[in-house]
Formats: C-alpha cells, sequence, structure tokens
C-alpha cells in the first residue's frame, strides 16, 4: 500500500514538474495575467478547443454583428455568440446567474455601471492585454499589478435625432429648452430603456425638475425598446423627435439615405463603452482573445467606422457622464429616481 | 404498498415539484427582505413600496379593469355575432370564416400585435396615413390608446370567442326555437327569449375566460400600453424586473400576488357559470338539425360580417410582408418599391440565434406537451379509476396553476430556481418546467373528460380474463384514451410554441424561443429582419396547425 501511495505521489510530482516546465497558462486566472510571447496564438489554440465565445454587449444597430463576424473570420473555429442587450437588462441576466452558479458569459462590452456592479460583487476578471498601451490611463479601471478590470474602447453619445420630413428645419430643436416648443407637441417619443433615464438624468441635473414636468404637457409617448428602436420610429415618422437617439445609429441610417437628422443638445449624456471579462468565463482562452481583438485595430475600426466616439478626441459637443462620481448604491439610487421620473413622464391618467 | 400506490406517490411527487415551489417562491419573495438590513426577514415593505402612491396603484387595477372588460366585452359581441351567423343562418363564407379562426391559432400573438403597429400607429401607420390621404383625418384611429389596446386584444380573442361560440349554437335543439315561433314569436323575440337564454352558460363562460386572459395578456400592454402610457399590472411587474439598474424581485412579487388574488377571483364565477351546464342541455337523443335562419337580401351583408375574420388575419400579416421587403420602414410609395428586396430574409437566417431559437421552441414545445400529458393521464387516471384515498387531491394540485398568469408563472419559476441548487436556469429546461407547471390544469382536463368517456367495465373485464391492471391500463384504457391524450398534447404544443410571457423572464443567451427572439428583434430594432423571421414562423406554425387540425378531424378529436 505504501509503495503504491508513494509511486501515486512521485507521478503527481513528476506531473506538476512537467506542467511547470511547459510555462502555459491554462486558467482564467493564468491566462489574464499572461503577457508572454504567442500570447494571441496560445488564446486562438485554447479557444479553438473551448470552440465559441459567450459575448454580452451593450452596442446596438450592426456594429455587434460586425464585431462578431469579423472575430469569426479572423478566428476561424471560434464561434461568437453574442447577447444584446441594455444595461437594464444585462445587470439582472448577470446577477442572476451568478447567483444560481450558472456561468455563461465570457466577455462583457457594456455601460461602466454595469460593470461597476461586476466588479463590486467580484464577477470580474482583472486581465492584461498587448493593446493597453494604447489607451490612456483615465478610460481604464486598474486592478492589482498591471493588470485592469476595464478598457472605454467607445463612447456613444445620446442627442436629437428627428425626422426631417415630420420636423421642419425651423423647429428642430438646438437645447433643451426648444422641446418645450409647441410644434412639438405630440411628436417627441423617449425610449424607456437606461437610454431614456440617463436622458431624464441630464434634464434634471440641469434644467431641474420642473422642467422635466413641464416636458410632460407635449404628451411625451414612451417606448419599452433600445434607442436604436426608438430611431427606426423617428425614421418611419411615427416619432417626429426623439431626445434618446445615439449619434452613431443616426449616422448609419443618414448614410443608407434615411430622412433623419441627429442634432447634440448643449449637454450630451454619454454612454462609455468598456471591455471586461467575467471572473469566471467558461471559455477562458476565447474570452481574452475577444477582449484583445475588440481593444485591437480590429475592432477599433469596425467602431471608428460606425461613428462611435473615443473620449480622447474633441467631438465638439459638451459630454456628461451621469455615473461619474458615484458608486454603484448611489448609481442605483439615482437610476431609480430617473427611472420614476421617466415613467411619469409617459403616463396618461385614465 | 402495490404498484397504484407507488404510481400515486411519484405522480404526487412530482405534481407538488412542480406546483407548490413556484407558489411557494412569489408568496416568500412578496413577503420576505431582499437585500440590506432586511434581507431573508419577514417584512411589508414590497407592498408598501408599490402603494406608496395610492392613486398609482388605483390607476393601474382600473386601467387593468378597463382593458380586461373592455376586451372581453368586445371580443364576445364580435365572436358571438360571427358565430349564430355562420351557424345559425344562411349567411355566405363560413367555411372561409371557419378556416381563418382555426389559422390564427398558428399565428403568434406578438406577431400580429406588430403588424397591427405598422397598420395603425398613429403617425405612420399604413391605414391612418391611406386614410389621412381619403379624408384628411388624420389620425383615424390612434393605436396608443386603450381603446387602441382594446381593439387589438378583442381581434387577438375574436377567433377563439368564435370557435367556442360555434359550438352551442349548433349543438342547440332547434324544437325550442320553432316552438317558440309556432306561437307567433318574431325572429328578434326568439333570438332574445329562446336562443341567447339557451346560449348564456356558454357566453358567461366565454366572457370571464376572455376577462381573465386579458387581464393575464402581455404582448398588448407592452407593445401598445407603454407607448400610450397606459400601465396594467403584467407590464408592471415586467418593469420591476427588467425596468431598472437592479432586479427588484419583491415588488414583483407583490404586484404578481395581487394579479393572482384578481385572476382567483374572477375564477369563482367561471366554475359557478360552468358546474351547472347540464341544466342547459339541449342535446338528446332525438335526432336534429339546427335550422339556419333565412336573413333574405341581408345574407350578403352577414357574409361581409364573417370575412371580418381571416381580413384581421390578413391586414397584419400584409403589413409584415411590405416592412420585411424594406431596409427601413417606408410607406408604399415609387421610392419604396425601388427598394423592395428580400436581404432581410437572408439577414434574418444568416443569424445562428435565430436558427437556435427553432430548434430550442420545438425541442421545449414537444417536450413539455409530452411530459404534461403523461403526469396527466396517469394522476387522472389514478382519480378516476383508484379507491385510493385522498386521490381527489392530485386533481386539486393540477389546478391550481389556472391562477398563475403567464409573467407571474415566469417570476415564480426564475426565484424557484434561482434558488435551489439544481442546474436547470440557463438551459431549455428550465422554460419545459414551467411551461408544464402553466398548463397542467387544460391537460388534466383533456386526460379527464378522455378517461371519463371509457366504462370500467372494458378494464374489468380484462382483468376477470386474467390482465394485470398495468396491462389493462396499457392495452384497452391507453388506446381507447389516446385520442384525447393526443388533443391535449397538441394544445400545450401549439401554445407553448408561441408563448412568450412565461418565456420572456426564464430564457438566457443560447436558450432564446422563437417568441423571445421576435422581441428581442423588436426590442433592437430590427423591423425588417423580424418581419422576415415572423413570416417565415408564421407560415411554418399554420402548416402544423393545419396538419394537426387534419390529424384531429380524421380521428373526430376536439381541440
Amino acid at each position: 500500500m505504501r509503495i503504491l501511495s508513494t509511486a501515486i505521489l512521485i507521478f503527481l510530482n513528476a506531473l506538476s514538474l512537467a506542467w511547470g516546465q511547459s510555462g502555459k497558462p491554462t486558467s482564467l486566472a493564468e491566462l489574464a495575467t499572461y503577457a508572454g510571447a504567442g500570447r494571441e496564438q496560445l488564446l486562438l489554440v485554447g479557444g479553438k478547443s473551448e470552440g465559441k465565445v459567450v459575448w454580452y454587449t451593450s452596442l446596438a444597430g450592426t456594429s455587434y454583428k460586425e464585431i462578431a463576424a469579423a472575430f469569426e473570420a479572423k478566428y476561424p473555429g471560434i464561434k461568437v455568440e453574442t447577447y444584446r442587450g441594455s444595461t437594464q437588462e444585462l445587470m439582472p441576466r448577470i446577477m442572476a446567474e451568478a447567483q444560481a452558479r450558472r456561468y455563461i458569459v465570457d466577455t462583457v462590452e457594456s455601460t461602466l455601471p454595469l460593470l461597476k456592479a461586476m466588479r463590486d460583487n467580484k464577477l470580474l476578471m482583472p486581465f492584461h492585454s498587448p493593446h493597453f498601451a494604447k489607451y490612456p490611463e483615465q478610460v481604464k479601471e486598474k486592478a492589482d499589478k498591471e493588470l485592469f478590470f476595464w478598457t472605454v474602447v467607445r463612447e456613444s453619445y445620446i442627442g436629437l435625432g428627428y425626422n426631417k420630413k415630420a420636423i421642419p428645419a425651423a423647429t428642430v430643436p438646438k437645447s433643451y429648452d426648444d422641446l418645450l416648443k409647441p410644434e412639438l407637441k405630440d411628436k417627441i417619443g423617449f425610449s424607456t430603456t437606461d437610454t431614456g433615464s440617463r436622458v431624464i438624468a441630464a434634464l434634471l441635473k440641469f434644467k431641474g425638475e420642473e422642467f422635466v414636468k413641464r416636458l410632460k404637457e407635449q404628451n411625451i409617448r414612451l417606448y419599452a425598446i433600445s434607442g436604436r428602436a426608438v430611431l427606426d420610429l423617428v425614421i418611419s415618422g411615427e416619432v417626429g423627435a426623439s431626445p434618446t437617439i445615439f449619434r452613431d445609429h443616426a449616422a448609419v441610417a443618414i448614410d443608407q439615405g434615411a430622412p433623419v437628422g441627429w442634432v447634440p443638445m448643449e449637454i450630451v449624456p454619454t454612454n462609455a463603452g468598456a471591455v471586461a471579462v467575467s471572473g469566471q468565463a467558461p471559455h477562458p482562452h476565447a474570452a481574452l482573445l475577444m477582449a484583445d481583438f475588440i481593444l485591437g485595430p480590429d475592432g477599433q475600426r469596425i467602431l471608428e467606422r460606425l461613428e462611435y466616439g473615443s473620449p480622447s478626441r474633441d467631438v465638439g459637443f459638451k459630454r456628461w457622464y451621469p455615473e461619474q462620481g458615484l458608486t454603484t448604491d448611489q448609481y442605483e439610487k439615482e437610476s431609480a429616481k430617473w427611472d420614476k421620473l421617466l415613467r411619469e413622464l409617459g403616463r396618461k391618467s385614465s | 404498498m402495490d404498484g397504484t400506490r407507488w404510481l400515486f406517490l411519484f405522480v404526487s411527487l412530482a405534481l407538488v415539484y412542480l406546483v407548490i415551489p413556484p407558489l411557494f417562491f412569489i408568496v416568500w419573495t412578496g413577503f420576505v427582505g431582499e437585500r440590506g438590513a432586511a434581507a431573508g426577514s419577514f417584512t411589508l415593505e414590497h407592498f408598501v413600496n408599490i402603494v406608496g402612491s395610492l392613486a398609482e396603484v388605483r390607476a393601474l387595477l382600473w386601467n387593468s379593469l378597463l382593458f380586461s372588460v373592455g376586451s372581453a366585452a368586445c371580443a364576445l359581441l364580435l365572436g358571438t355575432a360571427t358565430a349564430w351567423l355562420a351557424e345559425r343562418t344562411n349567411a355566405p363564407f363560413r367555411t372561409v370564416a371557419y378556416v381563418s379562426a382555426y389559422l390564427s391559432f398558428g399565428i403568434p400573438g406578438i406577431v400580429k400585435v406588430i403588424g397591427w403597429i405598422l397598420l395603425l400607429g398613429p403617425k405612420a401607420g399604413m391605414l391612418n396615413v391611406v386614410a389621412a390621404d381619403l379624408t384628411g383625418i388624420y389620425p383615424l384611429f390612434n393605436l396608443f390608446s386603450l381603446p387602441g389596446m382594446i381593439l387589438i386584444e378583442a381581434l387577438l380573442w375574436t377567433p377563439v370567442v368564435f370557435l367556442l361560440m360555434a359550438t352551442p349554437f349548433r349543438s342547440m335543439d332547434p324544437s325550442l326555437e320553432e316552438s317558440a315561433t309556432v306561437f307567433g314569436g318574431s325572429g328578434w323575440q326568439v333570438l332574445k327569449r329562446v336562443t341567447l337564454p339557451l346560449a348564456l352558460p356558454s357566453l358567461l363562460a366565454v366572457l370571464i375566460l376572455t376577462f381573465v386572459r386579458s387581464l393575464e395578456a402581455f404582448e398588448i400592454p407592452a407593445l401598445i400600453g407603454i407607448p400610450a402610457g397606459i400601465d396594467v399590472l403584467t407590464t408592471q411587474i415586467y418593469l420591476q424586473v427588467r425596468g431598472g439598474f437592479r432586479p427588484r424581485y419583491g415588488e414583483a412579487s407583490a404586484y404578481s400576488i395581487i394579479l393572482m388574488v384578481l385572476v382567483g377571483l374572477a375564477l369563482i364565477p367561471y366554475y359557478r357559470a360552468t358546474r351547472h351546464t347540464h341544466k342547459f342541455t339541449t342535446v338528446t337523443g332525438k335526432g336534429y338539425r339546427p335550422r339556419r335562419n333565412d336573413l333574405g337580401p341581408w345574407r350578403w351583408l352577414g357574409g361581409l360580417l364573417l370575412l371580418f375574420l381571416p381580413l384581421v388575419q390578413i391586414l397584419p400579416l400584409g403589413a409584415l410582408v411590405w416592412a420585411s421587403l424594406l431596409p427601413y420602414a417606408k410607406q408604399p410609395s415609387s421610392e419604396a418599391f425601388a427598394l423592395l428586396s428580400l436581404n432581410n430574409y437572408f439577414s434574418a437566417f444568416r443569424d445562428s440565434t435565430i436558427v437556435g431559437s427553432i430548434l430550442n421552441s420545438l425541442t421545449v414545445s414537444v417536450t413539455a406537451a409530452t411530459a404534461t400529458v403523461l403526469v396527466t393521464f396517469v394522476a387522472s387516471w389514478l382519480v378516476v379509476r383508484t379507491k385510493i384515498r385522498n386521490r381527489w387531491a392530485l386533481d386539486q394540485l393540477a389546478m391550481v396553476p389556472l391562477v398563475f398568469p403567464g409573467i407571474v408563472m415566469g417570476v415564480a419559476v426564475l426565484k424557484m430556481y434561482l434558488a435551489i441548487p439544481l442546474p436547470v436556469y440557463g438551459t431549455i429546461w428550465i422554460l419545459v418546467f414551467a411551461f408544464m407547471t402553466r398548463y397542467l390544469p387544460y391537460c388534466m382536463r383533456f386526460s379527464y373528460a378522455g378517461l371519463l368517456g371509457i366504462h370500467r367495465e372494458l378494464e374489468e373485464s380484462a382483468e376477470v380474463c386474467g390482465a394485470s391492471w398495468m396491462q389493462a391500463v396499457r392495452n384497452i384504457v391507453i388506446p381507447l384514451v389516446l385520442p384525447a391524450l393526443f388533443a391535449g398534447w397538441i394544445y400545450v404544443f401549439l401554445i407553448t410554441i408561441r408563448e412568450l410571457s412565461v418565456a420572456l423572464l426564464l430564457y438566457s443567451p443560447g436558450s432564446q424561443v422563437i417568441s423571445v427572439k421576435i422581441w428581442e428583434l423588436w426590442e433592437n430594432g430590427h423591423v425588417g429582419e423580424l418581419a422576415a423571421f415572423s413570416l417565415v414562423i408564421t407560415c411554418g406554425t399554420v402548416v402544423l396547425a393545419v396538419l394537426f387540425h387534419r390529424l384531429a378531424e380524421r380521428y373526430g378529436l376536439q381541440v
């Protein structure tokens, strides 16, 4: 018996030595810190054996589809399973998955409130990427050592999208005050996702609660769909104008010949979208490869072509980040207030 | 313990597992603190939070009731009138009306609602734009309003009411009406004094059924009610889970409990109305043929009214055909015709999650239908055929899910599988369990009715000839009851393949079913792809519905 147990111990020891000599990281924690040569090849080989990467993103329009397709073309053998949702949709999903210990997501691209909540709940893996050096320090969320929780890869600007046929040029609002123009009555629509509530946050901060209540007189209509989907209603003329439209989505639609325009208001609520890796990613190689891809030139080229902004570039209007300076709990309380005001804005008494 | 007792124990455990935990978790979540110092302890804070503004709750209840009563009344009026025209008059086009009513089961509700939004949106709805050109009135009908919600919900229910009311009109003994005519009653008096009173129990039952279903409705309140600024209980439940930075399960459960109480209260008169239906029996051993009233020159007007049934199916689908061919929404024009292409069809079916959702739906619906039929058949057999004490509890247990509206079932099952350590959340199996629980009562009725129709003598004869109870069941009961079980299977399959409200809170990436995928496409603004996908799915489900209907006709089933 003793001989057998000694033999097993020697075998295990030899195995661990061989492992150490090969030097190849395999676990997520090891891979996340790996900065050695051949990183891309290592992740690619591992990713191929994993077969897929599950990517949760708040990118809308065609951008997330294009990124997934470009990734699959560059790394054949790794399928991208994308789930697109607003912060309000991704948040309960990620929390529920963690509670049920059912880990599905590998890589996340979403807004900072979601990522902060994930970090606070220890659901993110700090990681290294060879592309981090190209990003300014202020857009990276530092963790221990040389690792980061996330890096902002794009900015989306929320402004006013309008239908050129429904809203004459002279009536197009240039500021939030202009939303009260009588010509715009019955013509304004809001998205009820976090896009809408972040616009309410801006109105509340810069114009005051009284202004939001006055806006109700314009018979605002709410739509429980994303800002991108509200843009479709603006294109069709169902909604004349909406202050919950992203610049990049409007730009793509304008390029396609849709009869819409986009103008920034005096303050532009901005969604900073960052890339992070799940702390329990079931496909660790593919998860990091996907994060590298979005952070790298391939992903960035797609986002730039689709008119997404960058925090380091001057955009010609005043950006405002509603979550700035707020902890997750504070943001939750504030966003509950914004949501409530938004719902009241659209509510009709029966 | 003999075999039947083991079977009883096993089925009881299965039913308890399906029904009790969801009920427990919805109540538990409603009365227990979720976070902070109060986490895990009894609290009324969720109820306090939702009644924080009494006016708000009052408006919510009022909207829910107005919407449900209005929809039920309109559907009853339209459905009963068309059923009467089809069954008791010589109005033409009755076959077209029947075919379209059956086919309406194959079209997912969300698809029809989106079609109506494309048609009747106040600013860009195709019908409103055409009407504005013709009449100068703009908009002719504002869909985003309470009347809009009521109209569309009623249109969704009209084919169902039509089919449900056609049966009593068809099976009514004409001698009662003839007697009234002989004694000098005019056509209107006969209708008022004889025909309608005879149909009263059915009318009342259908009215309550439609009311309860409208109270539970989710698609129309979400897609039309929210833009209209009209909140109802189901949308509030959804918004508590999906409409904030973090889900508020406690408040969602509190709203759910209120809704379940309302549904429960409405079901009491339903059972009272259907309990004494034998008093109104008009089908007897006598041979009869219901008389058709001659409408004279008005018969063509009756025919036009019957054409209303296919029209309300075709119109929204037509709008979707148009949307599926365009890169973005546009009114018909020469400019729009130049943009027509099949691109949306190609891009929709290039998306692997869309194709995956079809496979998921088929897996979920086939499994849920088969498992529910199996469990309810055994439960019904135990109730009808054995003498085990407390066997009636199985029937009562299987009826409990009637008070679970779809969206409430979603919250309840979600909370259950987040709490218990079974690896079901995040897989399609969570949907199978939820659908099984939700449709237990309906399947139970199919099996129960099937078994009641088979006399005990047949099994007794087999047993006298030396067969065991298992052999008697296998060789005699199952073959005879199979048509009823198949009818139950078809019912659950066709309902679950287009169900949205249960699935919406339970799906995970990779486990989307068809209705959820359509919802996602709408939410993310891919209307063209949505229209293309919906039309292909509608073709598929309609073909399935026709196939099942043919089978049902061939084997004399009532689905």
